[in-house]
């Protein structure tokens, strides 16, 4: 409001009125954007869930598909081997 | 008329500016929500898409896995699947008297195949955590099976046991470090590092099992945008390095309470899985994932939250008016009243020699007094128990300083303190490639960290010191320079002093004096000035309780009030000195110690104008910062305070700049007869000035020859070093080394103006140190070059710190 003309008293209201406005008007369009991209992430996010449980599913049904081989062909323990080293920090869970 | 009276008298400004001040917050929270949703959206879509990402990766290799089961005949598979990757992961430990581990169980007992073990060590090995966690995660195990193998697996016993059982260390190796904690206490961990026992992968490998957690992979890459707030991560010593389905793997370097676990989780919406990380891979972590952070907090911390105590701004504006005002004073008298002006300037001046030389001679005699420093004998050192030494942080900055690193080594490995509890922090610069090359290739201890600063602005010593301080450990800080030689016993010598102070006393300065005093001249006339200001005229400050203006090196801090006081000022290039001011303003206290470390004297003038140009900028720097407001200044450090302030912060780079105006005149008068010299010096200012000239300078060289002759009388009587009592005749030829000194002063002065915060680099090594031969330094540096030649890759790393054991 510093550059605003100033009367004896203080502000133009006119001024006043019109510079709030601006910011109101400002406030409206963040407000709309606001719920504008929360509406387009929702859309988005739902459409990357529905892919993610896809794969999911997939990948569920793949390793199912594993464990019955696995449990068909049924491999032996002793087969394996031992000494293979477990891997880095072998603990368990 | 109502139209009339608002275009005259309008709407009242406050109330208008409140109204709109009311709006513009709506509107400043919407923004601020706007950007805080489009972040939180971000985030949501990388976390998905990474998930996404992961499992398609895992449905591929599936696929895979299940096509070698189909093709494969069933006696070919455990052919097929092969061994090769896994073994070279093998221990030694895994001999045929250890039981055998989980994932080889695992495949004993036919729950997993070969290539799903693969998979999980995979995974591991990318990222950490523990097997059984993945091979849960993958779908490969159901907790129930592996809770079977889990139960038949052997209970783990004490770190120590569980090394030597796994053949990491041998049991005399143990017993050797279990007698040094013992002696000095520290954790076992660190001891066996110290002692160079252990490599730091398997100790915490160790660790890790005996705390069942997992470490870290060892083809890590961060690959999450889900960061914590570094504050948090700070505070726990935590970073997120990977994102599961179902998890977040987060490094720590010592594990996390149930409590901690818990405030994590909440922040981040997901449970947690922690892998422990050695501190050299704590430190890598924290500057790829905080670096920008770091880095703004060495430059910006005092300027943001001190901005009165920062030299960022050189020049006020009220400065600056008022030596506008002082020089148009002056001007204005000069035009009017000549004689007058320039007779009332010259008595000011003369008052000002005479206080400052007064006070300075009242300083040295209280620094003569023996209680003046804190004194201990071998036998008090002797007895010191070990095991109550804290972490000791050692902080050395190095730029383009190659040809010291082998003294830098020798003279730190010296030092008589615990290793264990040393957090030696080498801090080199981003484009100091010769440096970055050989301190990576060499194989320092794991005490020893080498952190790269990165480049930015300003580029000073304080700055990379702030940013070695930011994940120091120590309870106590040091900082050495790179050339530095202090003695063996200073660390525990500073540990009585703290303890023996009152609380307020939160810096230690140690003395400092010059290995080179006999090189030439120049050395001669450096030694003999450090002599009489760390013998004898900072001991007295002390005594007196005035603002001290640090040394460079081997002062001592508590951290606690060093990180208090927002450390360093890095636009500031004696940021030494302003620190003491600082600790003064804040109610600290600093303290003398006995104890010496002995430095290079610059012994080429070109060199030493350049060092001593930047400590009277530095100093003219600190007085322009703390006297933006007198009045305040002397309310926070007393009249007495502020009396020695000017007399060691503005008296200091103020009387060499003054000084040739008067030899000029003493020429004149003397060489010339110049009559209007005698106008100058009319009564009462001839007797000051006479009184100055014979008996002020007579004080200057007889505080350097008593300063000097102290030095080499206590050396005598220790018998550990001498300097020549012909050292004490150079003194008289000290006003050679004036003039020098006000060369210095004027370039000060000059750059103050022109490039305040360039730091004027001194160049160091161009003498022998003497505790390390030259063949044994020159053996030393041509092994670390060629190792530095052998490999060509240059890449920052830290070097390996000791765990928490």
């Amino acid at each position: 409001m510093m550059n605003y003309k100033r009367t004896l008293g203080g502000y133009h209201p006119d001024d006043v009125q019109r510079y709030l406005e601006l910011v109101r008007l400002e406030l409206t369009i963040i407000q709309d954007q606001l719920a504008c991209e929360q509406a387009k992430f929702e859309e988005r996010f739902a459409a990357r869930q529905k892919e993610a449980e896809l794969l999911r599913g997939d990948l569920f049904e793949a390793l199912a598909l594993e464990r019955r081989i696995i449990d068909a062909e049924a491999i032996p323990g002793s087969e394996a081997g031992p000494g293979n080293g477990s891997g880095e920090g072998s603990d368990p869970s | 008329m109502k139209r009339l009276r608002s275009a005259l008298i309008g709407i009242n400004r406050r109330s208008a500016n409140r109204r709109i001040a009311a709006e513009q917050a709506l509107l400043e929270q919407a923004v601020h929500s706007l950007e805080q949703q489009r972040a939180a959206h971000k985030l949501a879509i990388q976390r998905l898409e990474a998930e996404t990402e992961q499992l398609r990766k895992r449905r591929d290799e599936t696929f895979v896995r299940i096509r070698h089961l189909e093709e494969a005949p069933p006696s070919d598979a455990e052919a097929k699947v092969g061994p090769s990757p896994v073994e070279e992961d093998a221990e030694p430990s895994s001999s045929p008297s250890t039981p055998l581990r989980m994932g080889d169980a695992l495949v004993d007992a036919g729950t997993i195949t070969d290539a799903q073990l693969e998979a999980a060590m995979s995974s591991q090995k990318q990222f950490g955590g523990r097997l059984g966690d993945i091979l849960i995660d993958m779908g490969f195990l159901s907790v129930q099976q592996l809770d079977e193998v889990v139960t038949s697996q052997p209970k783990k016993g004490r770190l120590g046991d569980q090394l030597v059982e796994a053949a990491l260390i041998t049991e005399e190796q143990l017993q050797q470090a279990l007698l040094f904690q013992q002696k000095s206490g520290g954790l076992l961990g660190d001891i066996l590092l110290s002692l160079q026992l252990i490599e730091a992968e398997d100790l915490y490998r160790a660790i890790a099992s005996q705390n069942n957690i997992g470490r870290i992979g060892s083809e890590l890459s961060i690959n999450t945008p889900v960061r914590l707030p570094e504050e948090l991560a700070r505070e726990l010593g935590i970073v997120v390095i990977h994102q599961y389905i179902n998890r977040f793997l987060v490094a720590v370097s010592d594990p996390l309470t149930e409590e901690q676990m818990e405030k994590v989780q909440e922040l981040l919406g997901m449970p947690l899985e922690q892998v422990l990380a050695t501190r050299a891979e704590m430190e890598r972590f924290w500057r790829d994932i905080y670096g920008s952070e770091m880095l703004h907090e060495s430059i910006s911390k005092l300027a943001d939250e001190q901005p009165h105590n920062s030299a960022l701004q050189t020049f006020t504006r009220l400065q600056i008016g008022g030596f506008v005002l002082v020089v148009i004073a002056i001007a204005i008298g000069l035009s009017f009243q000549f004689w007058a002006t320039l007779l009332t300037v010259n008595l000011i001046i003369q008052l000002f020699y005479f206080v400052m030389s007064s006070f300075k001679f009242t300083v040295i005699l209280f620094g003569s007094r023996r209680n003046s420093q804190f004194r201990y004998t071998p036998e008090e050192i002797a007895a010191i128990d070990e095991r109550e030494l804290p972490v000791y942080t050692i902080l050395v900055p190095m730029y383009k300083e190659a040809q010291v690193v082998p003294h830098l080594l020798h003279n730190l490995e010296r030092l008589d303190y615990p290793k264990a509890k040393l957090d030696v922090r080498l801090l080199i610069e981003e484009d100091d490639d010769e440096m970055r090359t050989i301190l990576t290739e060499m194989n320092l201890p794991p005490y020893y960290t080498v952190l790269v600063v990165p480049d930015g602005l300003p580029k000073t010593k304080p700055k990379a010191c702030n940013y070695g301080l930011i994940r120091a450990r120590g309870e106590y800080v040091v900082i050495y320079d790179a050339e530095d030689q202090p003695d063996p016993d200073q660390l525990k010598k500073v540990f009585l002093t703290f303890r023996q102070c009152p609380e307020e006393f939160a810096c230690i300065q140690a003395k400092l004096n010059y290995f080179n005093s006999d090189q030439n001249l120049l050395t001669r006339w450096f030694t003999q000035e450090y002599s009489m200001w760390f013998e004898l005229l900072l001991p007295g400050i002390m005594q007196l309780n005035v603002p001290i203006p640090l040394g460079g090196t081997s002062n001592h801090f508590k951290m606690s009030v060093l990180q208090e006081l927002g450390a360093w000022d890095p636009y500031n290039v004696t940021e030494d000195a302003d620190l003491g001011i600082r600790l003064y303003k804040h109610g600290y206290k600093t303290a003398i110690v006995d104890s010496r470390t002995w430095e290079e004297a610059n012994s080429r003038t070109g060199n030493w104008i350049r060092q001593r140009s930047r400590w009277f900028k530095g100093y003219l720097q600190t007085w322009l910062v703390h006297m933006r407001n007198p009045v305040k200044l002397v309310r926070e450090i007393g009249f007495k305070g502020f009396i020695g302030f000017q007399v060691m912060i503005l008296a200091t780079p103020l009387l060499p700049l003054l000084n040739p105006i008067f030899w000029l005149m003493l020429v004149l008068w003397f060489g010339f007869q110049v009559g209007m010299i005698q106008q100058f010096f009319p009564g009462f200012i001839y007797y000051l000035a006479s009184f100055e000239f014979y008996v002020g300078n007579f004080l200057f060289i007889f505080s350097n020859v008593a300063g000097v002759y102290w030095v080499i009388h206590e050396l005598e009587n220790r018998g550990d070093r001498f300097f020549s009592y012909k050292l004490v005749r150079y003194a008289i030829l000290s006003p050679i080394y004036w003039v020098l000194m006000s060369i210095a002063a004027m370039k000060a002065a000059w750059q103050l103006i022109t490039k305040p915060f360039y730091w004027e680099k001194t160049e160091h090594g161009l003498t022998e140190q003497p505790a390390l031969s030259q063949s044994l330094a020159e053996h030393n540096l041509q092994a670390i070059h060629q190792q530095a030649a052998d490999t060509a890759d240059v890449s920052e790393e830290p070097a390996t710190t000791p765990p928490q054991g």
